[in-house]
């Protein structure tokens, strides 16, 4: 059998394997489209019928809820709350920091110096650059970065271009914006914004949403080396794209920075 | 009457007629897509993650987080091959975390299910479908998907090229590759597995 397929042309063999499609035991599909419903019902805030939940979507549609209200209660809290956003997460935590990292976000060294096309290539997805900023000045990826609890891994890709008109230099940096994009949940990046020095608003980026971090905070990021931390100087906005978690470093105001993403 | 129910008593709408109600907030029209791609949607998050459950939960928060993008989704192109795109992430996402190693178990049934099949379904040796099902199972991914989107799902090579998100001319190459594989896992089922 083998030997006789295996002597087929492409062709052949894609003639056969049509056959075969038709032919696959397939596990039984559960019926999914109600509890798709139920969370977007739920996300935008409307009633619930609280039945059929699968155990694992229950705790995302609690972790998305927990997240609106931490925007609403952040300033009044005094304990440390996160936002968990998958790959990247957000910890809000009271006071001033007592130190800082001397480094501003270094892109560099986060990964291969690739072009944006082997960039997609290595990560098996395709970047998404802002139309508005046209192509990236640089761009590098990691493939697979391990998460900071060692469960999982994450793909990563920096995209920067350097400052111009209408993109002001990033203080303490070479770059007018700085745009890091993740694929996948396992956590390799956070951030911790003090209630101080920082703050942390909603976004709507696309009528998704997101958030919107200004003032002095860190940005802890795993890369090739290890665990890093910076300190972030620019204004940040954060939010999901089609499964893709996004961060877009620049020293533009909230309205030009989702005028960007919006570009995506 | 809102968008998607006015559909009901005519001819289906067209996925880019739903897509647009959807965007404009109408969930029943987005219900309507997921109900018509849900199958697909499954069985390719279980050729990424091999396991039922776990397909299940990402295809749901795939076609969530498909929803929520909506908004960036151009009416022009077409919608089967998008969805399908967040779906492989989703589940990638999930086989990643979940390092299981282990081969995808593809099998093929004989051919006497309710639906009738192709003459060429028909004509095909239970044991070729046996075979060329396994070898399928033991690829690698990105092999097994660019098999499956083309020939067990029928995706054209412009769909196949947007659900990988690559461009359309690397398709050929991709396909001609993990056909390759496909004869040496006939071949040797050790070599690949």
């Amino acid at each position: 059998v083998s030997d006789r397929l295996r002597l087929l042309d492409d062709d052949g063999l894609g003639g056969v394997l049509h056959a075969v499609g038709e032919r696959i035991d397939w596990p039984p599909e559960p019926e999914i489209a109600p509890a798709v419903v139920r969370s977007i019902a739920a996300l935008e805030g409307r009633p619930v019928r609280r039945t059929a939940l699968t155990l694992p979507r229950r705790r995302r549609v609690l972790l998305l809820a927990v997240a609106v209200v931490v925007l609403l209660a952040a300033a009044a809290l005094a304990t440390k709350l996160v936002i968990d956003l998958g790959a990247l997460t957000v910890e809000i935590v009271p006071g001033r920091p007592t130190s800082l990292p001397g480094v501003p976000t270094r892109p560099a060294g986060l990964g291969e110096p690739v072009t944006l096309e082997q960039a997609a290539v290595v990560a098996g997805w395709t970047p998404l650059v802002p139309g508005s900023l046209g192509p990236p000045d640089r761009v590098w990826v990691d493939q697979a970065v391990t998460s900071f609890e060692g469960d999982g891994e994450t793909t990563r890709v920096v995209m920067t271009w350097r400052p111009g008109p209408g993109l002001p230099r990033i203080p303490g940096t070479t770059w007018g914006a700085i745009l890091m994009e993740f694929d996948g949940t396992a956590e390799v990046a956070a951030k911790v914004v003090y209630e101080e020095t920082g703050s942390i608003r909603q976004a709507v980026v696309g009528g998704t949403d997101g958030y919107w971090v200004t003032g002095t905070h860190v940005l802890r990021l795993l890369g090739p080396s290890g665990l890093e931390s910076h300190v972030v100087t620019g204004n940040v906005l954060l939010w999901n794209e089609a499964g893709i978690v996004a961060r877009l470093e620049t020293a533009l105001g909230k309205r030009a920075a989702i005028r960007i993403a919006d570009s995506m | 009457m809102d968008g998607a129910s006015a559909h009901v008593e005519g001819r289906p709408l067209e996925d880019a007629q739903l897509v647009e109600l959807a965007k404009q907030g109408d969930v029943r029209a987005y219900e309507e897509l997921v109900s018509r791609y849900q199958r697909l949607a499954f069985r390719v998050a279980w050729m990424v993650t091999r396991e039922a459950a776990e397909a299940e939960d990402a295809v749901q928060e795939a076609f969530v987080k498909a929803y929520l993008a909506l908004p960036h989704f151009r009416l022009d192109s077409p919608f089967r091959p998008w969805i399908m795109r967040i779906v492989a992430n989703e589940a990638r996402n999930r086989a990643r975390s979940n390092r299981r190693r282990e081969g995808l178990a593809l099998r093929a049934a004989a051919a006497s299910g309710d639906a009738a099949p192709s003459p060429e379904a028909a004509a095909l040796a239970q044991e070729d479908a046996e075979a060329l099902a396994g070898a399928i199972g033991r690829l690698r991914e990105p092999d097994r998907l660019v098999i499956a989107y083309r020939y067990l799902f029928e995706l054209s090579e412009a769909e196949t090229a947007e659900a990988l998100g690559v461009r359309p001319g690397t398709v050929k190459s991709r396909l001609s590759r993990a056909l390759e594989r496909l004869r040496v896992e006939l071949a040797d089922p050790e070599v690949t597995s």
